[in-house]
Parts: C-alpha cells; sequence; structure tokens
C-alpha cells in the first residue's frame, strides 16, 4: 500500500534550497542598504568640510583683495585645481550688485542661490536627476559675495557601482547558495530516503529487512535505529502470533480428531442411554482439556506480550512466596512431598501480583510433579544488592543436557512426570512472566541429583 | 427467578435458554446491545447476563447506559476475552461477575445463583454457622459442637466462603478466584486437595459431613439428613444442583 500524497508538495531538499535562497537574499540586501547609506553619509560629510573650508578661503581672498578684481579668476581657478579631483569643485563670485564675475570649475547651470541677506546661507542640495546633485552654500560679504558647489562624483559613482555591483551579483548568488542549500540538504536527507526506500520493502510478510544505520549517531541514525527497534518488536509479535496458531493447530487437531471419530462411531448404530450417557461424560472430559490446553495458550501469549505498565506493583516477595507455598502445602501433603521454605527475599521487586504468582506456582507445582513420594522440594530466597533470587529445588529425577535445553519450549513435559497434568506450558509460560518482569531464569540439574530453577528479578528501588 | 440474556450466538442463545429453564429460570433473550439496554431499563429482572461482544456495542457499553440509567439490577458477563485487564474493567463498571468463555454450564449455575445470593446482603453479625459449626468471622475461630478448630488463614477463608454460600454449590474456579485469586486460577483443579484437608478438620470426627462434592460442579456445604460420615465412600455425589 503506497502513502497518498498531496499533489503540490515541496521535498525538504527543495524547501530548505528555497530557504537557504531568501535568507542569502535578505542578508545581501541589508548589508547593501547598509553600505549604501555609510557611503552616502560619509560623502555628504567630505563635500560639507570642503565646502565651508573653499567658502571661508574664497571669502578671505576677496575681501583681501577687494580693490583687485582681475585677481579673483585666478585664484578660484588655482583652487579648484588644486582640490581633490572627486570632488568636483565650482566656485562662482558675484559683485556687490549680485552679478556674476567669476565662475571657476563644473558649477555650469546651477543658479544662483545666494542667500537673500547678508551672511551665510543655508545649505542647499540641488537635486541634477539620475543620482547626482550639487551641494551648494553660499554667503554674502561686503565686497561680494562667493558661491561653492561641490558635484558630488565620487558619491554618485560609488552608489551606482554598489548597486550595479549588487543587482549584477544577485542572480549568481541566489543561484550559488540554492546550490549550497541543495548539496547540504541532499547530503543530509539521503539516509531519509534510504529509510523510506527499505519502509516500503518492510511488509507484514517481509519483515527482515531492516533500516539502514550510518552509525554517524545523528538524528537519523537515531531514527533508523529506533524504527529498527521497532520493526523487531512488531516481527517477535508477528513471530508470536504465528507460533500460537501453529500450535493452536498442532495441540488441539489431535484430540479434535478423537472426539470427531468418536462422534461418528457413537452414531454409526442406536445405542442404550447408558451408552450414549458414557460416551457424552467422555467427551465432556476431553472438551475440558480442551479447554485448560486453549486456557493456558492465552495466558501464555498475553505474558509474551509483555507486563501492561500500569499493573506494575511493588511486591514483597517473602509474604508471596508463603502464599503460593501454602497453597501447594496441602498438595505436597497428599503426595507425602517434605515441601519447605528457608531464607528470606527482604525485599520488593516491581510487578504484577497475579503473573508473580503463577510464576512461582507453576516452578513450585512443576517441582511437586518431578519429586517421589518421600522426596523434598525447597524454596528458597535471598537478596543480593540489585537482585532477589529465589531457587525452587527438588530431589527428583533430574535432568539430563537434552532435558534441560527444550525444559522451556512449550508443549514440553520430561518423562518422569508423576501426575501427568497439565500441558507443558508450566516453564514456557514461567520464563515469559521472568522476562516480562526484566529477569532471568536458569536451571540447575543432573540426572539423579534432582534439579533446581533459579530465578533472578530485579530489587524494586 | 427471572433473567434478562443478551447474547448475538444463536447457538448460545439456545442452549443457556434450554439449560437455564430447565433448571427452573424464566429466560428473556435478546441478540443486541440496543435491545438489551430497551428490556433491561423497562423490565424488572433478578439478573441480566451480558455478552460482552455483541454487534452493535460492548456489553460494557451496555452495563455503563444501565447504571446510568439507575438500573442496579445484577449483572454477570460472559466473554470469550479472558484477559485479567478485561475482567477488572468488567467488575469496576459495576458488574457482580466475570465469566470468561469456554465455561461448564454449572460454573454458570453456580454463579448466577451466587450473584443473586449476594444481592441479599450479609446475614448476620459477625457469626456463620450450620448445624453445630459456628464460625465467629471476627475473632477468627471456628468451633464445632462446641469444640475448637484451628484452621489456617487461608482454610479459614474457604470454609467462610463454603458457609456464605451454604446450601448452593460453588466451583472450583469460583473458590480459586474468591479466596486465593487470579493467580492461581490455573490450578483450580488442586482445590480438591484444600478441601480435603479442611475436610479433615471440620467433618472428621464429627458424625455428620458438611462439605460435600458435587461431581462436575464444585462443592456444597450443607447438612443432609440421610449422609452419615462414611470415610469409605470419600464422596457423595449429589445430582447437578
Amino acid at each position: 500500500m503506497r502513502l497518498r500524497r498531496s499533489r503540490f508538495r515541496l521535498s525538504i531538499g527543495a524547501q530548505w534550497t528555497l530557504r537557504y535562497a531568501a535568507v542569502m537574499l535578505v542578508t545581501a540586501s541589508a548589508f547593501s542598504a547598509y553600505v549604501y547609506e555609510r557611503a552616502e553619509r560619509s560623502t555628504d560629510k567630505d563635500a560639507k568640510t570642503l565646502i565651508k573650508l573653499q567658502l571661508a578661503q574664497a571669502l578671505e581672498f576677496i575681501q583681501a583683495h577687494a580693490g583687485e578684481p582681475e585677481l579673483w579668476p585666478a585664484f578660484a581657478h588655482r583652487q579648484v585645481v588644486a582640490a581633490d579631483p572627486d570632488l568636483r569643485l565650482g566656485i562662482e563670485i558675484f559683485d556687490v550688485d549680485g552679478q556674476l564675475v567669476v565662475e571657476a570649475g563644473s558649477a555650469h547651470g546651477a543658479g544662483l542661490v545666494l542667500p537673500p541677506e547678508e551672511g551665510l546661507g543655508e545649505l542647499r542640495e540641488v537635486d541634477l536627476g539620475r543620482n547626482y546633485k550639487f551641494l551648494a552654500l553660499a554667503r554674502r560679504g561686503d565686497v561680494g559675495s562667493v558661491q561653492i558647489l561641490v558635484y558630488s562624483r565620487i558619491f554618485a559613482r560609488s552608489a551606482a557601482r554598489v548597486r550595479d555591483a549588487f543587482l549584477g551579483a544577485m542572480p549568481v548568488l541566489l543561484l550559488l547558495t540554492a546550490g549550497v542549500g541543495y548539496w547540504l540538504s541532499r547530503g543530509s536527507l539521503r539516509p531519509i530516503s534510504a529509510i523510506t526506500r527499505s519502509a516500503q520493502r518492510i511488509s507484514a510478510h517481509q519483515l527482515d529487512e531492516s533500516i539502514p544505520s550510518t552509525g554517524s549517531g545523528d538524528e537519523l541514525d537515531d531514527l533508523a535505529m529506533t524504527l529498527n527497534d521497532m520493526l523487531s518488536r512488531v516481527r517477535e509479535g508477528v513471530e508470536r502470533m504465528k507460533r500460537f496458531s501453529a500450535d493452536a493447530a498442532h495441540q488441539l487437531r489431535t484430540p479434535l480428531t478423537a472426539l470427531q471419530n468418536e462422534i461418528e462411531v457413537t452414531l454409526t448404530k442406536p445405542r442404550s442411554a447408558e451408552e450414549y450417557r458414557r460416551t457424552l461424560e467422555d467427551m465432556l472430559v476431553q472438551v475440558d482439556t480442551f479447554t485448560e490446553t486453549v486456557n493456558g495458550m492465552l495466558r501464555l501469549a498475553q505474558s509474551e506480550g509483555g507486563l501492561d505498565p500500569t499493573h506494575r506493583v511493588a511486591i514483597e516477595i517473602d509474604p508471596l512466596l508463603e502464599e503460593v507455598i501454602e497453597f501447594f502445602v496441602a498438595l505436597a501433603e497428599e503426595r507425602q512431598v517434605d515441601l519447605s521454605v528457608t531464607g528470606r527475599a527482604q525485599c520488593t521487586v516491581l510487578g504484577d501480583p497475579i503473573w508473580l504468582h503463577q510464576l512461582f506456582a507453576n516452578l513450585i507445582h512443576n517441582a511437586l510433579e518431578y519429586t517421589r513420594e518421600g522426596g523434598k522440594v525447597e524454596v528458597m530466597a535471598s537478596p543480593t544488592n540489585t537482585e532477589v533470587v529465589v531457587s525452587v529445588r527438588d530431589d527428583g529425577a533430574g535432568m539430563s543436557a537434552e532435558d534441560r535445553a527444550i525444559a522451556f519450549a512449550r508443549f514440553q513435559r520430561g518423562s518422569a512426570s508423576s501426575a501427568g497434568t497439565g500441558m507443558g506450558l508450566g516453564l514456557a509460560l514461567a520464563r515469559e512472566i521472568v522476562r516480562a518482569h526484566d529477569g532471568t531464569i536458569e536451571i540447575d540439574s543432573a540426572v539423579g541429583r534432582g534439579s533446581t530453577f533459579r530465578v533472578r528479578l530485579p530489587r524494586a528501588v | 427467578m427471572k433473567l434478562l440474556y443478551v447474547e448475538d450466538d444463536p447457538a448460545a442463545q439456545q442452549y443457556i435458554f434450554k439449560g437455564l429453564g430447565e433448571h427452573g429460570f424464566l429466560v428473556e433473550v435478546v441478540s443486541d446491545g440496543a435491545a438489551g439496554l430497551e428490556r433491561g431499563t423497562r423490565g424488572a429482572y433478578d439478573l441480566i447476563i451480558l455478552d460482552v461482544m455483541l454487534p452493535d456495542m460492548e456489553g460494557y457499553e451496555v452495563l455503563r447506559r444501565l447504571r446510568h440509567a439507575g438500573v442496579q439490577t445484577p449483572v454477570l458477563f460472559l466473554s470469550a476475552r479472558s484477559a485479567v485487564g478485561d475482567r477488572v474493567r468488567g467488575l469496576e463498571l459495576g458488574a457482580d461477575d466475570y465469566l470468561p468463555k469456554p465455561f461448564a454450564f454449572a460454573e454458570l449455575l453456580a454463579r448466577i445463583r451466587a450473584v443473586a445470593r449476594r444481592r441479599l446482603g450479609e446475614p448476620e453479625e459477625g457469626r456463620l454457622g450450620a448445624s453445630d459449626l459456628s464460625v465467629d468471622l471476627h475473632r477468627r475461630t471456628v468451633e464445632r459442637n462446641g469444640r475448637r478448630i484451628d484452621l489456617s488463614p487461608k482454610q479459614f477463608a474457604l470454609l467462610e466462603y463454603l458457609l456464605r454460600h451454604q446450601g448452593h454449590v460453588v466451583s472450583r474456579t469460583m473458590i480459586t478466584e474468591n479466596v486465593w485469586g487470579w493467580g492461581f486460577e490455573s490450578f483450580s483443579n488442586l482445590i480438591d486437595v484444600h478441601i480435603n484437608r479442611l475436610r479433615k478438620k471440620v467433618d472428621h470426627g464429627f458424625g455428620r459431613r458438611l462439605i460435600h462434592t458435587v461431581k462436575g460442579a464444585g462443592y456444597i456445604l450443607e447438612l443432609r439428613d440421610d449422609d452419615a460420615e462414611s470415610e469409605a465412600a470419600g464422596s457423595s455425589e449429589g445430582a447437578v444442583a
């Protein structure tokens, strides 16, 4: 099954690329604006300083040479030539009547902007269009007036240059950042594509596939490992289901056949009421066995699903063991087996009380099943720093290495079983319960030496 | 006794109806939760038997709505779900008992009667007794014919349970659940051993036996006129009650 995807989707790579480009655009624009602003300010400042200086020098000159106006043009031209060539300077000198008498530098067409009265005029800006401008300042003196104009060439040119450079470089810059963004995102997103491809190959029937992990320890590697953990849990779950179905089929087929045949045979000819009754009673016993088997399998399946964390409570081991032993003392007495408990755990474990009862009941019941009359079953409890150890020891026939290897397998019943009750699910269930409680279970046994089942459960802290 | 049985499986409907009818119960059967709710709210029943998995709504939901509507009729759940969580949920919602499928018919009978009895409340203040047997629940002492009997706590609990249901059959699983708890349910066949030990203390040497085996159903505590103590017979089988 494929996921439905929205029609207008942008891959994460494309989204990142666009974001990179946008961030680049904004940063470059802001930087340019800042540079532009700073350039303009400093240029204006230079121009104003120059104007004031030239104005003062020119006025001083014409005052000093009031009677020699023929010297004025040479002075003006000298000043223009000497000035910073980047700041094109213009000097205009007027006589007392306001007639232009000297015009030097590139001040053509600026027009007279003399102040109306004696003294310093205002600094004016004369817009010449196309980002060029004059800065003009004039002053009336006793013998004439001077107007200084600065044609701010460097400012205009650099501003245009900055702008042109910026605009010209922008497409290249954008392409470059987009490319870098694409490259970066592709690199870091490649594992995700790999995860997607493996996930598409995984199905309920094909769960062996695992997500490739880069081993880099980054977030995507974490994701891959988390998904793999999840997959292995799903795999276990599916395995359990398959095993349960297979077990159910195997365990119920034979008795079902027997039941079916018994019914068929009974129906082949008329029989007495007493015969029917006996057959039905017989069948009832068989059905009871079915029920017991099914219930045992269900219990096992439930315990394999792990422990419901909401059922986890702190449980004192000693009273729990006493309760279980109390339950089996009656059976032990009947079988003339000495059932005793030694040592005390004196600690608690975190777990489900129902399952823990079941665990120790299964172990003690198992021990009683394999112990001869006059034998002995001993339950021992002791704490360590981190664990509680509960051993159930019998002095029965003991187990060979082969017996031990399959002791926890389902539907296994040792040859030495005395009463023959149960379906051989007890130890399998015990192991699942121990697992669900994060503990371990082991068998210490040899033929003729009895068996000890040792359970270790982590102590509650 | 009038029962409402809510169950969608026709086979189960038929045999439960037949079986309960033969035991003197008046049974009305409906096939879905809505009908169960409607009948249960209007009619006067002594007990409602609810299947958990119904076609239109879960039995739990039927119970919740019944209780919400103020119907306090005892409810017994039947369910193919046997997980402890399912039972706990049913009981927490106010059901009186929860019987997982498959079950023995005798088990169902015993539980129906127990649920109906429970509604009658405590018979006496702190004392239970039958014939010459008397149990003090506060001091936790047992006497028979003036003679003190020492019992272990679980034996006391077992005797108390039998006494509370005296005259009625209690099944092995009922005893296991109520005296030992759910962790022992797979060992209910071992209840016989416990009953035998209790018999040795309570019945042995007192002339008349009080604890009887009911074949295929469980145990009953009652005084029977024709039943003198007989060690050889071991158990005198009464018919399924």
